[in-house]
Protein backbone atom coordinates (compact mmCIF):
# COMPACT_ATOMS: atom_id res chain seq x y z
CA UNK A 1 0.00 0.00 0.00
CA UNK A 2 1.52 3.25 -1.11
CA UNK A 3 1.80 5.99 1.45
CA UNK A 4 0.33 9.33 0.56
CA UNK A 5 3.22 11.39 1.88
CA UNK A 6 4.71 14.69 0.72
CA UNK A 7 6.79 13.02 -1.99
CA UNK A 8 3.66 11.50 -3.46
CA UNK A 9 2.01 14.93 -3.49
CA UNK A 10 5.06 16.53 -5.11
CA UNK A 11 5.26 13.83 -7.77
CA UNK A 12 1.59 14.29 -8.55
CA UNK A 13 2.19 18.06 -8.83
CA UNK A 14 4.96 17.41 -11.36
CA UNK A 15 2.69 15.04 -13.32
CA UNK A 16 0.02 17.72 -13.30
CA UNK A 17 2.53 20.27 -14.58
CA UNK A 18 3.38 17.91 -17.43
CA UNK A 19 -0.29 17.52 -18.31
CA UNK A 20 -0.87 21.28 -18.06
CA UNK A 21 1.73 22.14 -20.70
CA UNK A 22 -0.10 19.88 -23.17
CA UNK A 23 -2.16 23.03 -23.84
CA UNK A 24 0.75 23.92 -26.12
CA UNK A 25 -0.93 21.85 -28.86
CA UNK A 26 -3.71 24.37 -29.38
CA UNK A 27 -1.63 27.53 -29.89
CA UNK A 28 0.79 25.54 -32.05
CA UNK A 29 -1.97 24.55 -34.44
CA UNK A 30 -3.52 28.02 -34.33
CA UNK A 31 -0.28 29.88 -34.96
CA UNK A 32 0.67 27.56 -37.78
CA UNK A 33 -2.73 28.11 -39.34
CA UNK A 34 -2.32 31.89 -39.05
CA UNK A 35 1.15 31.73 -40.64
CA UNK A 36 -0.15 29.57 -43.49
CA UNK A 37 -3.00 31.95 -44.17
CA UNK A 38 -0.55 34.87 -44.08
CA UNK A 39 1.56 33.15 -46.74
CA UNK A 40 -1.58 32.66 -48.86
CA UNK A 41 -2.47 36.34 -48.47
CA UNK A 42 1.08 37.29 -49.37
CA UNK A 43 0.86 35.20 -52.54
CA UNK A 44 -2.28 37.03 -53.49
CA UNK A 45 -1.09 40.53 -52.56
CA UNK A 46 2.71 40.75 -52.32
CA UNK A 47 2.63 44.54 -51.97
CA UNK A 48 0.85 44.34 -48.58
CA UNK A 49 3.71 42.46 -46.93
CA UNK A 50 4.26 44.79 -43.98
CA UNK A 51 0.60 44.95 -43.02
CA UNK A 52 0.16 41.19 -43.32
CA UNK A 53 3.20 40.53 -41.15
CA UNK A 54 2.05 42.91 -38.43
CA UNK A 55 -1.46 41.43 -38.43
CA UNK A 56 -0.12 37.88 -38.36
CA UNK A 57 2.20 38.57 -35.43
CA UNK A 58 -0.55 40.31 -33.46
CA UNK A 59 -3.00 37.48 -34.06
CA UNK A 60 -0.43 34.87 -33.14
CA UNK A 61 0.47 36.70 -29.95
CA UNK A 62 -3.20 36.74 -28.96
CA UNK A 63 -3.66 33.07 -29.89
CA UNK A 64 -0.70 32.23 -27.68
CA UNK A 65 -2.65 33.16 -24.54
CA UNK A 66 -4.27 29.77 -23.92
CA UNK A 67 -0.91 28.05 -24.08
CA UNK A 68 0.51 30.60 -21.66
CA UNK A 69 -2.26 29.82 -19.17
CA UNK A 70 -1.18 26.19 -19.23
CA UNK A 71 2.43 27.25 -18.75
CA UNK A 72 1.55 29.50 -15.81
CA UNK A 73 -0.40 26.67 -14.15
CA UNK A 74 2.56 24.32 -14.68
CA UNK A 75 4.96 26.85 -13.15
CA UNK A 76 2.65 27.35 -10.18
CA UNK A 77 2.38 23.58 -9.70
CA UNK A 78 6.16 23.14 -9.80
CA UNK A 79 7.35 26.11 -7.77
CA UNK A 80 4.47 26.79 -5.40
CA UNK A 81 3.67 23.24 -4.28
CA UNK B 1 13.87 54.84 2.39
CA UNK B 2 16.88 52.65 1.56
CA UNK B 3 15.46 49.84 3.72
CA UNK B 4 12.23 49.97 1.77
CA UNK B 5 14.12 49.68 -1.53
CA UNK B 6 16.39 46.85 -0.40
CA UNK B 7 13.45 44.81 0.83
CA UNK B 8 11.74 44.79 -2.56
CA UNK B 9 11.96 41.87 -4.94
CA UNK B 10 14.15 42.12 -8.05
CA UNK B 11 11.29 42.78 -10.46
CA UNK B 12 9.93 45.69 -8.40
CA UNK B 13 13.42 47.14 -8.01
CA UNK B 14 14.06 47.16 -11.74
CA UNK B 15 10.57 48.52 -12.35
CA UNK B 16 11.38 51.50 -10.11
CA UNK B 17 14.75 52.01 -11.83
CA UNK B 18 13.13 51.93 -15.28
CA UNK B 19 10.46 54.39 -14.20
CA UNK B 20 13.05 56.88 -12.94
CA UNK B 21 15.33 56.51 -15.98
CA UNK B 22 12.47 56.86 -18.47
CA UNK B 23 11.10 59.89 -16.61
CA UNK B 24 14.45 61.67 -16.70
CA UNK B 25 15.14 60.83 -20.36
CA UNK B 26 11.65 61.82 -21.49
CA UNK B 27 11.78 65.10 -19.54
CA UNK B 28 15.10 65.98 -21.20
CA UNK B 29 13.80 65.08 -24.69
CA UNK B 30 10.53 66.91 -24.05
CA UNK B 31 12.27 70.10 -22.96
CA UNK B 32 14.41 69.92 -26.11
CA UNK B 33 11.36 69.47 -28.32
CA UNK B 34 9.64 72.35 -26.55
CA UNK B 35 12.54 74.68 -27.36
CA UNK B 36 12.09 74.07 -31.10
CA UNK B 37 10.62 76.89 -33.13
CA UNK B 38 8.03 76.12 -35.78
CA UNK B 39 10.56 76.78 -38.55
CA UNK B 40 13.36 74.62 -37.06
CA UNK B 41 14.05 71.20 -38.49
CA UNK B 42 14.47 68.70 -35.62
CA UNK B 43 17.71 66.71 -35.63
CA UNK B 44 19.06 63.69 -33.81
CA UNK B 45 17.14 62.56 -30.75
CA UNK B 46 14.40 65.14 -31.16
CA UNK B 47 13.81 63.96 -34.73
CA UNK B 48 13.41 60.37 -33.55
CA UNK B 49 11.04 61.49 -30.77
CA UNK B 50 8.92 63.59 -33.11
CA UNK B 51 8.67 60.85 -35.75
CA UNK B 52 7.87 58.23 -33.11
CA UNK B 53 5.10 60.28 -31.50
CA UNK B 54 3.66 61.13 -34.90
CA UNK B 55 3.59 57.49 -35.96
CA UNK B 56 1.91 56.42 -32.74
CA UNK B 57 -0.63 59.22 -33.07
CA UNK B 58 -1.49 58.05 -36.58
CA UNK B 59 -1.92 54.49 -35.34
CA UNK B 60 -4.19 55.61 -32.49
CA UNK B 61 -6.13 57.77 -34.89
CA UNK B 62 -7.11 54.63 -36.80
CA UNK B 63 -8.49 52.87 -33.71
CA UNK B 64 -10.71 55.68 -32.46
CA UNK B 65 -13.15 57.04 -35.00
CA UNK B 66 -13.89 60.23 -33.07
CA UNK B 67 -11.78 62.92 -31.40
CA UNK B 68 -11.30 60.85 -28.26
CA UNK B 69 -7.90 59.59 -29.32
CA UNK B 70 -6.32 62.92 -28.39
CA UNK B 71 -7.18 62.43 -24.74
CA UNK B 72 -5.76 58.92 -24.59
CA UNK B 73 -2.67 59.24 -26.79
CA UNK B 74 -0.24 60.39 -24.02
CA UNK B 75 -1.36 57.57 -21.73
CA UNK B 76 -1.07 54.85 -24.35
CA UNK B 77 2.30 56.03 -25.70
CA UNK B 78 3.74 56.24 -22.18
CA UNK B 79 2.57 52.70 -21.44
CA UNK B 80 4.06 51.49 -24.72
CA UNK B 81 7.43 53.11 -24.02
CA UNK B 82 7.50 51.69 -20.51
CA UNK B 83 6.68 48.18 -21.73
CA UNK B 84 9.21 48.39 -24.54
CA UNK B 85 12.00 49.21 -22.10
CA UNK B 86 10.77 46.93 -19.34
CA UNK B 87 10.64 43.89 -21.64
CA UNK B 88 14.12 44.41 -23.04
CA UNK B 89 15.79 45.54 -19.82
CA UNK B 90 17.31 42.14 -19.07
CA UNK B 91 19.88 42.95 -21.77
CA UNK B 92 21.27 45.54 -19.35
CA UNK B 93 21.56 43.20 -16.40
CA UNK B 94 18.35 44.04 -14.57
CA UNK B 95 15.67 41.41 -14.06
CA UNK B 96 12.51 41.79 -16.14
CA UNK B 97 9.78 43.55 -14.14
CA UNK B 98 6.94 41.84 -16.00
CA UNK B 99 8.20 38.40 -14.94
CA UNK B 100 6.96 39.42 -11.48
CA UNK B 101 3.28 38.61 -10.99
CA UNK B 102 2.70 41.78 -8.93
CA UNK B 103 3.86 44.05 -11.75
CA UNK B 104 1.94 42.06 -14.39
CA UNK B 105 -1.32 42.11 -12.43
CA UNK B 106 -0.90 45.81 -11.67
CA UNK B 107 -0.90 46.29 -15.44
CA UNK B 108 -4.21 44.37 -15.52
CA UNK B 109 -5.64 46.59 -12.79
CA UNK B 110 -4.37 49.66 -14.58
CA UNK B 111 -6.06 48.63 -17.84
CA UNK B 112 -9.31 47.75 -16.06
CA UNK B 113 -9.51 51.00 -14.08
CA UNK B 114 -8.58 53.24 -17.00
CA UNK B 115 -11.10 51.57 -19.32
CA UNK B 116 -13.93 51.82 -16.78
CA UNK B 117 -13.13 55.39 -15.71
CA UNK B 118 -12.80 56.57 -19.31
CA UNK B 119 -16.11 54.96 -20.25
CA UNK B 120 -17.84 56.45 -17.20
CA UNK B 121 -16.51 59.94 -17.95
CA UNK B 122 -17.16 59.95 -21.69
CA UNK B 123 -20.46 58.06 -21.88
CA UNK B 124 -21.79 59.17 -18.46
CA UNK B 125 -22.99 56.48 -15.96
CA UNK B 126 -26.37 56.28 -17.68
CA UNK B 127 -24.96 55.50 -21.11
CA UNK B 128 -22.48 53.07 -19.58
CA UNK B 129 -25.24 51.09 -17.88
CA UNK B 130 -27.19 51.05 -21.15
CA UNK B 131 -24.09 49.77 -22.92
CA UNK B 132 -23.54 47.00 -20.39
CA UNK B 133 -27.18 45.89 -20.47
CA UNK B 134 -27.16 45.67 -24.24
CA UNK B 135 -30.23 44.19 -25.88
CA UNK B 136 -31.39 42.02 -23.02
CA UNK B 137 -30.37 41.92 -19.33
CA UNK B 138 -29.98 38.13 -19.52
CA UNK B 139 -26.49 38.54 -20.95
CA UNK B 140 -25.40 40.95 -18.19
CA UNK B 141 -23.34 38.40 -16.17
CA UNK B 142 -21.43 37.37 -19.29
CA UNK B 143 -20.74 41.01 -20.16
CA UNK B 144 -19.47 41.69 -16.64
CA UNK B 145 -17.20 38.64 -16.76
CA UNK B 146 -15.88 39.88 -20.10
CA UNK B 147 -15.19 43.32 -18.65
CA UNK B 148 -13.06 41.77 -15.89
CA UNK B 149 -11.43 38.93 -17.79
CA UNK B 150 -10.03 40.87 -20.74
CA UNK B 151 -7.71 43.15 -18.68
CA UNK B 152 -6.81 40.14 -16.53
CA UNK B 153 -5.83 38.20 -19.67
CA UNK B 154 -3.77 41.15 -20.91
CA UNK B 155 -1.67 41.15 -17.72
CA UNK B 156 -1.33 37.38 -17.62
CA UNK B 157 -0.22 37.32 -21.27
CA UNK B 158 2.67 39.67 -20.48
CA UNK B 159 3.51 37.68 -17.36
CA UNK B 160 3.54 34.31 -19.13
CA UNK B 161 5.68 35.46 -22.03
CA UNK B 162 8.31 37.20 -19.95
CA UNK B 163 8.34 34.44 -17.31
CA UNK B 164 8.84 31.72 -19.92
CA UNK B 165 11.74 33.66 -21.42
CA UNK B 166 13.48 34.06 -18.07
CA UNK B 167 12.86 30.41 -17.11
CA UNK B 168 14.44 29.17 -20.35
CA UNK B 169 17.40 31.49 -19.75
CA UNK B 170 17.82 30.11 -16.21
CA UNK B 171 17.63 26.53 -17.55
CA UNK B 172 20.29 27.09 -20.24
CA UNK B 173 22.71 28.96 -17.99
CA UNK B 174 22.19 26.51 -15.14
CA UNK B 175 22.71 23.58 -17.51
CA UNK B 176 25.98 24.99 -18.86
CA UNK B 177 27.20 25.45 -15.28
CA UNK B 178 26.14 21.91 -14.26
CA UNK B 179 27.67 20.38 -17.39
CA UNK B 180 30.90 22.32 -16.74
CA UNK B 181 31.07 20.89 -13.21
CA UNK B 182 30.41 17.41 -14.64
CA UNK B 183 33.28 17.78 -17.17
CA UNK B 184 35.48 19.16 -14.42
CA UNK B 185 34.75 16.07 -12.31
CA UNK B 186 35.64 13.71 -15.15
CA UNK B 187 38.86 15.44 -16.25
CA UNK B 188 40.14 15.98 -12.72
CA UNK B 189 40.85 19.24 -10.97
CA UNK B 190 43.93 20.15 -13.04
CA UNK B 191 44.25 22.52 -15.96
CA UNK B 192 42.21 20.18 -18.24
CA UNK B 193 39.22 20.34 -15.92
CA UNK B 194 39.38 24.11 -15.77
CA UNK B 195 39.52 24.30 -19.57
CA UNK B 196 36.52 21.96 -19.89
CA UNK B 197 34.51 23.99 -17.39
CA UNK B 198 35.38 27.23 -19.18
CA UNK B 199 34.45 25.79 -22.59
CA UNK B 200 31.07 24.62 -21.31
CA UNK B 201 30.36 28.04 -19.79
CA UNK B 202 31.45 29.78 -23.01
CA UNK B 203 29.09 27.61 -25.05
CA UNK B 204 26.23 28.29 -22.64
CA UNK B 205 26.76 32.05 -22.59
CA UNK B 206 27.30 32.16 -26.35
CA UNK B 207 24.07 30.28 -26.97
CA UNK B 208 22.30 32.67 -24.64
CA UNK B 209 23.79 35.73 -26.30
CA UNK B 210 23.15 34.60 -29.87
CA UNK B 211 19.82 32.77 -29.59
CA UNK B 212 18.03 33.34 -26.29
CA UNK B 213 18.33 37.06 -25.66
CA UNK B 214 17.53 38.20 -29.22
CA UNK B 215 14.44 35.94 -29.35
CA UNK B 216 13.04 36.14 -25.85
CA UNK B 217 14.09 39.65 -24.84
CA UNK B 218 14.07 41.74 -27.99
CA UNK B 219 11.61 39.96 -30.32
CA UNK B 220 9.01 38.60 -27.88
CA UNK B 221 9.38 41.60 -25.57
CA UNK B 222 8.76 44.11 -28.34
CA UNK B 223 5.87 42.07 -29.76
CA UNK B 224 4.21 41.75 -26.36
CA UNK B 225 4.57 45.49 -25.74
CA UNK B 226 2.96 46.13 -29.14
CA UNK B 227 0.16 43.62 -28.49
CA UNK B 228 -0.61 45.14 -25.08
CA UNK B 229 -0.72 48.57 -26.69
CA UNK B 230 -3.03 47.38 -29.53
CA UNK B 231 -5.40 45.47 -27.24
CA UNK B 232 -5.53 48.33 -24.77
CA UNK B 233 -6.44 50.81 -27.50
CA UNK B 234 -9.04 48.45 -29.04
CA UNK B 235 -10.81 47.75 -25.74
CA UNK B 236 -10.64 51.42 -24.77
CA UNK B 237 -12.14 52.48 -28.10
CA UNK B 238 -14.84 49.79 -27.78
CA UNK B 239 -15.74 51.07 -24.32
CA UNK B 240 -15.84 54.79 -25.09
CA UNK B 241 -17.44 54.76 -28.55
CA UNK B 242 -20.81 53.74 -29.89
Amino acid sequence: MAEFNEFFAQGMAFLGAGIAVLTGFGPGIGQGFAAGKAVEALGRQPEAEGKIRALMLTGQAVAETTGLYGLIIAVILIFAS
Amino acid sequence: MIDFYVGLSNGLKSSLIITVVISIVLIIIGSRVKKLEAADAPTGVTLIAVVFVKGMNNMLHDFFNSKNWKAFAPLMITIFIYLLFANTVSLFGLSTPLANISVALSFSIFAFVSIQVAALIIKRPKGRVKDLLGDSPVLLPITLIGEISTPFAMGLRLFGNLLSGSIIGIIVYGLSHAFGLFVDGILGSGALGAIGYTLSQVFGVGFGAIVLHPIFDIFFGAIQAYVYFILFSIFLSMAVED
